[in-house]
């Protein structure tokens, strides 16, 4: 569980976040929307300690993360995984020397074979075969989705983080995509955060979603609700595509 | 102003770089590799360069010191002694500056603006340590062995210059390059490489962690690094010079 209280962030003069409050559940995939701009990369930053916030606290379970130095952050970042808007594969590694990095690094006790099963384990699980050995380079962008979802649930972390995790793939992909970070959420009772500005996305996989307007929290409910907000921001976001609206005509007339 | 902020945050920089390890195993499997990539390929620029100067050396001290009271041994001599003194060390860290230092930069600040080093701290590694220590030490290693080799070579283009285009006598030179040899000058040649291998690397590693932006910001990190990693190393082959000799 992550708890938000009065989270304030501001560029010189400009507040990208205005006292932002919320809770994300564990288990539950959490969805950050709103327009591009509305500040959706930054608190997420703010929330992995990216980025350092004006003032306001997060707390990880219990332990309150913006209290603590860089150095005492390590055991709770150990317990996390993100991924990024650009995947951000390390280059100089191949495929699956990139999963089994976050195990290199701190699982002294584990084999050389218990990690190898383990990243294989993670690539199968995001369906990503034969090309153990390849570099990001040489493989699709959304395949580097995917070995980096990978990379980010081979450690086992309590925590999972996914900046806009079907921005640039086809609607295919994309779903297939969401629906991993959901089931594995589930799967591994993790606490999923992930930024989205995709209504396909809010419908498939929003168990609670927070909607950002203008740095404000501007609505949080589930995706059910979201259709019939009342809000004339969230309308408008919803509403914004021709598809989105005949859903709504026709629940309607229904 | 601007001096003192890169100063500063240079130095918080070392700090961080200098802490513990989180891994030593990888670290040091990091340092082989580094030692490979920074060292081992420039040995080929190192050799060309070497033989090269110290010919051209040799033959401009000839030249340059006709006069019946010198002995023509002294021209042996000069060129031993510039070739460990100056040349080996200071030209050949201020070349390595170049190439090393553009690689690094480049490297490293590609890494941060493609997210890869936000990836490193969300995943709870001090990720300039991790990139930037073994880096240093491979070249705090390995710079030496390279201007061990760099004084050898340049020295025996000095002889290739004798024995071919007959400046001095060969019996001369060699006389001339064994005549009064102190074992206090490599000791000070290596003191002075292994300090610009810690300003190459740890500057060019400085541009490189801290670039903001895209691929054009890599370019200028890189291009700063080389810079800056040459003027500090001038600047220290002075203080050194005036400290170890003087
Ligand atoms: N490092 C920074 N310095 C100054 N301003 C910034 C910085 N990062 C973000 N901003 C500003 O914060 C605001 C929110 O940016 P953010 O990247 O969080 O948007 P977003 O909701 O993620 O948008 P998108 O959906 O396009 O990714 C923008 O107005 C941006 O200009
Ligand atoms: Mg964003």
């Amino acid at each position: 569980m992550i708890s938000i209280t009065d989270l304030f962030k501001s560029f010189g003069d400009e507040a990208v976040l205005k006292k932002v409050n919320t809770v994300f559940d564990k288990g539950k995939t959490n969805l950050i929307i709103g327009q591009s701009g509305s500040g959706k990369t930054v608190f997420m930053k703010c929330l992995v300690g990216l980025l350092e916030p004006d003032s306001g606290s997060i707390l990880y379970d219990d332990t309150n993360f913006t209290a603590l130095t860089g150095h005492q952050r390590t055991d709770i970042r150990k317990k996390m995984g993100m991924l990024f808007q650009g995947s951000a594969l390390f280059d100089s590694l191949t495929v699956e020397e990139n999963v089994i990095f976050p195990l290199e690094m701190f699982n002294k006790h584990m084999s050389r074979k218990e990690k190898l099963d383990r990243a294989n384990f993670c690539l199968d699980r995001v369906n990503i075969h034969n090309v153990n050995h390849l570099y990001p380079a040489e493989i699709s962008g959304g395949m580097k989705k995917r070995v980096a979802i990978a990379r980010a649930i081979a450690n086992s972390p309590d925590y999972l983080f996914c900046d806009e995790p079907n921005s640039g793939l086809d609607p295919q992909t994309a779903i297939l995509i969401d629906k991993l970070i959901s089931e594995i959420t589930e799967e591994f009772q993790m606490t999923t955060v992930v930024n989205t500005h995709d209504m396909n996305s809010v419908m498939e996989i929003g168990q609670h979603v927070v909607f950002l307007h203008k740095g404000n929290l501007w609505w949080e409910g589930t995706a059910e609700e979201i259709l019939t907000s009342g809000n004339k921001e969230v309308e408008h976001f919803v509403y914004a595509s021709e598809l989105m609206m005949k859903i709504k005509n026709t629940k309607r007339s229904s | 102003m601007k001096l003192f902020y890169h100063l500063g945050r240079y130095m918080l920089l070392l700090v961080t770089i200098l802490r513990r390890p989180q891994n030593a195993k990888i670290y040091r499997q990091k340092i082989i590799v580094e030692m490979d990539n920074l060292g081992l390929e420039s040995l080929g620029i190192v050799t060309i360069i070497s033989v090269f100067m110290g010919a051209v050396v040799t033959i401009q001290t000839a030249f340059n010191t006709d006069h019946p009271l010198l002995p023509i041994y002294a021209v042996g001599f000069a060129t031993r002694q510039s070739i460990i003194l100056e040349f080996s060390p200071t030209i050949i860290s201020l070349i390595l500056a170049g190439k090393v230092g553009s690689r690094i930069a480049s490297e490293i600040g590609t890494m941060r603006v493609t997210e890869q080093i936000d990836a490193l701290e969300v995943m709870g590694i001090n990720s300039a340590g991790y990139l930037i220590l073994p880096k240093v030490l491979a070249s705090m290693i390995i710079n030496p062995m390279l201007v061990i080799i760099s004084i050898f070579l340049g020295v025996f283009g000095g002889w290739l210059a004798s024995a071919f285009t007959g400046v001095i006598p060969l019996s001369h030179y060699i006389y001339g390059i064994l005549f009064e040899f102190s074992q206090f000058d490599i000791f000070y040649a290596l003191i002075k490489t292994v300090v610009f291998a810690f300003l190459i690397t740890s500057i060019s590693g400085y541009f490189g962690f801290y670039t903001r932006g895209g691929a054009l910001e890599v370019g200028h990190s890189s291009t700063k690094a080389v810079v800056f990693s040459s003027i500090y190393i001038i600047i220290f082959n002075l203080i050194l010079t005036q400290i170890l000799l003087v």
